[in-house]
């Protein structure tokens, strides 16, 4: 199967006033046509990064991205990048700060085709109706404002003027994270819904393991600016390879019983990205870390099917998996207490 | 019969303008037994935040309170603010969301714990600070003496909201309210969070109203919980039995819409529409326009609090039970 986007080895630096900042290091993936690919991590990770990066609204200093086969060049000029933004488009995690407040739905969801296409008049009025449509509203809310909107449906608009050029992939950045718990679902639903009937890819990008778990296929864990494990969620979720992803996972407070007093905090803090470690940068946490550790950053490698790590002292499938015995009795005892 | 230490009964809060009434709070019903970890949750603008402000007096103007608020045996609500102000550190200590607005950035983290342990414990400077480094250690903190020194921009989210949690632990309080203490963290940091109240907690015998949006952090960390909605508690009950057969359509609903590790993917319920504008409630049950078993009754009745067995509190006219409830709303848990 050709990947509809494939990323090949993508770095950003920041310059900043303490030294450099290392966003994003060395990170490659791709999307496959109907895919959805998430990609996680905390706070400084460098996911939004690598979805900007992509959009071409930040430089990247290096690496290949390409889409369909073709290569956006750096030196492409205006042209190339217009065209480039036409195949993928972005939703914010933010409905209430990504649409102009002072600006009606109907020029929200239409600028992008007034922009690319330059539509006007009755053609342009239908598509807008149409794309709003797609994500569940109807004509009677053209000529509103932002405000007059929920959180939820704000969301909706935001999704429409993203599906406004028809593109092939979606960058999804934390979209249901700003959103009342209640409403979360309708959005998660909407996207999904959307994806089956438009064929669309996604790129997921949240900190949220639980909503990936519902919506992706394939997962890429990000630490400190570097993909430390990928493959598809589902077998990534149930036996990791890499002790970050374990953490995370024994992070998740959950609601079902024999998990709720479950929690396995990794112990320390994210090191700061000015100053990263030399070696793996999930050294200094990791309960497993060796001399070895410490000199290099690991590479990313193949460890199944599908599936890769970048950890010299990955976990077995036993030990990765969540409800080994030892496990069992530990749940046990943290619920009798 | 296990003492209440907080009881907060038919509270209400009003915010008065001229175009509009806001009714933050509506009539809030919930006790706190000494010991326990109490979770309070609801979405924004249900009310819980408001409430919390209210066992300690500062619910900021023009909000209006009426009701009545016992804290430790003394009523809170329209008692005068010199009452209030012992009260607070005291009696009760609260956490806050953001600990980088709750501290001063212009003091040390030391100079501030000191302080606040010197007024609120009548102890002169030399054991304040030794209380305080001590109050540091106990919340795992690096290096006590060195985060003792430092502003608080020169510390981490998580440092921030150990440093607030040893202030607020080193004046003695009988209740410790944390209002979202650990939803601007890290999901690691939110889990380090999590275990260390949990542990001080068990270790002090504390009570804590914990209030949250995110259930599976009441389900890591309390004993019971009382669901709020449209500025009311809707739902109470031990954790367990809630989450195993929640009896308000609310709850069920919230449980089923949220995604959760280790289900998979499955679709998610739905709840329709969204939160209430408080400016004018639903008539009835605020829930009934989201509501997919709502009757006729329930857009003009409104529903009182009853009690049920297993110290369960609903307020619904058509509770749930595990066998009748609708398979789209059936519990989580089985």
């Amino acid at each position: 199967m050709t990947a509809l986007l494939s990323v090949e080895h993508l770095t950003k630096y920041f310059p900043s006033r303490h030294g450099v900042v290392r966003a994003v290091e060395d990170v490659s993936f791709a999307v496959a046509p109907g895919e959805t690919v998430a990609l996680v991590g905390e706070s400084g990770c460098g996911k939004t990064t690598v979805a900007l990066s992509l959009l071409r609204l930040i430089r990247p200093d290096g690496g290949r991205v390409s889409f369909e086969g073709a290569e956006l060049k750096g030196g492409g000029g205006d042209k190339a990048e217009k065209a480039w933004r036409q195949r993928l488009s972005i939703v914010f995690q933010n409905p209430y700060s990504s649409l102009d407040p002072r600006m009606r739905i109907r020029s929200i969801v239409g600028e992008p085709l007034i922009t690319a296409y330059g539509l006007r008049g009755q053609p342009l009025t239908e598509r807008v109706v149409k794309h709003l449509a797609e994500v569940g509203l109807g004509a009677e809310h053209l000529n509103r404002f932002p405000h007059e909107f929920s959180g939820g449906q704000r969301q909706r608009i935001a999704i429409a003027r993203a599906l406004a050029l028809e593109p092939k992939l979606l960058i999804l950045d934390e979209p249901t994270a700003a959103l009342d718990v209640s409403v979360q679902a309708q959005v998660l639903n909407l996207l999904q819904q959307l994806q089956r009937t438009l064929g669309l890819s996604y790129l997921f990008i949240s900190h949220n393991l639980a909503t990936v778990e519902n919506i992706a296929d394939r997962v890429l864990v990000m630490y400190l600016g570097r993909v430390v494990e990928e493959g598809p969620v589902e077998s990534v979720f149930a036996a990791p390879y890499h002790p970050y992803t374990r953490g995370l996972l024994d992070s998740v407070p959950s609601t079902d019983p024999g998990r709720r007093r479950h929690l396995k905090p990794v112990s320390g803090e994210i090191p700061s990205a000015l100053n990263p470690p030399t070696g793996c940068a999930f050294a200094p946490r990791c309960t497993r870390a060796s001399e070895d550790c410490r000199r290099a950053p690991p590479p990313l490698n193949a460890a199944a099917p599908g599936r890769s790590h970048a950890c010299l002292h990955p976990l077995a499938a036993a030990e990765g998996s969540r409800r080994s015995d030892a496990d069992r009795q530990t749940d046990r005892a943290g619920i009798e207490r | 019969m296990s003492e209440i230490l907080l009881e907060i009964s038919d509270l209400r809060i009003e915010f008065r303008s001229l175009e509009q009434t806001v009714q933050a709070v509506r009539g809030c019903n919930l006790g706190v037994v000494k010991g326990e970890v109490m979770g309070l949750v609801g979405e924004s603008g249900s009310g819980k935040s408001m409430t919390a402000l209210a066992c300690l007096g500062l619910v900021p103007p023009p909000g209006h309170v009426t009701g009545s608020v016992r804290l430790d045996g003394r009523e809170v609500v329209g008692a005068p603010e010199a009452d209030n102000r012992r009260l607070r550190g005291s009696t009760a200590a609260m956490i806050f969301q953001n600990p980088g607005k709750a501290l001063n950035p212009f003091f040390t983290i030391g100079r501030q714990l000191t302080d606040a342990i010197a007024t609120v414990r009548g102890l002169e400077r030399g054991s304040a600070e030794r209380t305080a480094v001590d109050a540091l250690t106990e919340v795992r903190i690096g290096d006590p003496a060195l985060a003792m020194q430092k502003y608080p921009h020169q510390l981490s989210g998580g440092q921030l909201q150990r440093a607030m949690i040893a202030m607020a632990l080193s004046c003695q309080p009988k209740l410790v309210i944390a209002d979202e203490p650990t939803t601007a963290l890290d999901v690691t940091i939110q889990a380090q969070v999590i275990v260390l109240l949990r542990d001080l907690a068990r270790v002090h015998g504390l009570t804590v109203l914990f209030i949250t949006h995110d259930l599976g952090v009441v389900g890591s960390l309390c004993d019971r919980l009382a669901v709020m909605y449209a500025g009311r508690v809707v739902e109470s009950g031990p954790v367990d039995a809630l989450f195993a057969n929640p009896a308000h359509p609310y709850t069920a609903s919230l449980l089923r819409a949220v995604p959760m590790l280790g289900r998979g993917r499955m679709t998610l319920t739905q709840i329709p529409g969204t939160v209430p504008n408080m400016a004018a409630p639903p008539p009835g049950c605020a829930f009934h326009p989201r509501c997919p078993i709502a009757q006729p009754r329930c857009a003009s009745d409104d529903p009182a609090s009853r009690e049920t067995a297993g110290g369960r509190t609903v307020a619904c006219h058509f509770p749930l039970s595990g066998a009748t409830a609708p398979a789209a709303l059936r519990g989580v848990a089985s």
